[in-house]
């Protein structure tokens, strides 16, 4: 069974796992990484179990992939699919958030 | 390697692919209770939604299928009338011994599609879970001489609504075997009938083996473990 949205699709992990993509967008992270630019860039904490439950479930999907290491940290880095696919849902959020700020009478910065 | 005590919370196959990279992780970043906690709750995440096809749910089908197939074919045979004191008092231990296995059985077919869980599979695994626990709970206290008749047939109503909905998930995704035995395992779970017990039981071990023959969960195509 292939989910038709792969990001909808995560239900609980959605929103941590766009984060990841994003922050994956910027080059390849480890862990850690991951972790503290997740929460330089929007103030909020990611636990290692749910980082690692939304990493489990973007590697299954192919949107990132592990890049050879020697040390124990291992690095990710986004593929194409994961490009696309973050592209889409950024798309689709930009639009929300400017009909929701539009409604609201005031316009994105 | 020593890693972190709660790491090997996680499954087996989890732990080998991904437990050297969060220790790393947690070494970076001694965990602090709240870490812990998620920590945990990603470990039972990591049950519910394997990518592999992990053993234990065929195990506990099977087991309990065949426990339960047992206790139902002796109820069936026993002397005593249904409506007469006394009645599955020699089986109900059975009964109670397969049911853990059974409650294993029914989170297990849940994970059966692998990390996606369709809404019948979220809605029906904690109203399962409920059930079995109630059902559990009260076949002790009726195994105890306490009586439990009406709350027991209420509990058993709720695992068989928990268990149809993940049937019809499997089904809805194409697992015709085991879906269709989880079908077949709740409907006659709210059946009054004298057979129903056995049916409940050889339902189950049809699921076992229909799990078997067709495992869902498939092994990842990227990363290092195949």
């Amino acid at each position: 069974m292939t989910p038709e949205d792969p990001v909808a699709d995560l239900g609980g992990l959605a929103e941590a796992s766009v984060e990841i993509l994003v922050v994956l967008s910027g080059g390849a992270a480890h862990g850690y990484a991951i972790k503290t630019a997740v929460e330089r860039e929007t103030g909020r904490t990611l636990g290692p179990g749910t980082l690692y439950a939304a990493l489990a479930r973007l590697e299954e999907r192919g949107l990132i992939e592990p890049l050879p290491s020697d040390d124990r940290r291992q690095p990710y880095r986004l593929t194409g699919r994961g490009s696309q696919v973050l592209a889409a849902e950024l798309t689709r959020l930009q639009a929300l958030a400017n009909r929701g700020l539009e409604r609201l009478g005031r316009t994105a910065e | 390697m020593t890693v972190d005590p709660l790491l090997r919370l996680y499954p087996a196959r989890w732990q080998h692919r991904y437990a050297t990279e969060m220790d790393a992780l947690l070494a970076d970043e001694p965990p602090g209770l709240r870490a812990r906690l998620d920590l945990a709750v990603g470990a039972l995440d990591a049950h519910l939604h394997p990518w592999w096809v992990p053993a234990w749910p065929v195990a506990a089908a099977a087991a309990g299928g065949v426990a339960w197939t047992f206790a139902g074919a002796v109820a069936l045979g026993q002397p005593v009338p249904p409506d007469w004191p006394g009645y599955l008092q020699e089986t109900l231990p059975v009964f109670l011994a397969a049911s853990p296995l059974l409650l294993l059985a029914t989170l297990g077919a849940s994970t059966r599609l692998g990390p996606w869980d369709p809404v019948a599979v979220r809605a029906g695994r904690p109203i399962a879970v409920v059930g079995w626990v109630a059902w559990m709970l009260l076949l002790v206290a009726a195994v105890a001489n306490l009586g439990a008749g009406a709350p027991l047939a209420f509990a058993a109503t709720a695992s068989a609504a928990g268990i149809l909905l993940i049937g019809i998930a499997l089904l809805g995704a194409g697992d015709w075997g085991a879906g269709g035995a989880l079908l077949v395992a709740a409907l006659v779970l709210v059946i009054p009938a004298p057979w129903s017990a056995a049916a409940f039981g050889v339902a189950w071990t049809v699921a076992a083996i229909a799990e078997l023959r067709d495992p869902r969960p498939r092994p990842r195509t990227t990363g290092r473990l195949a």
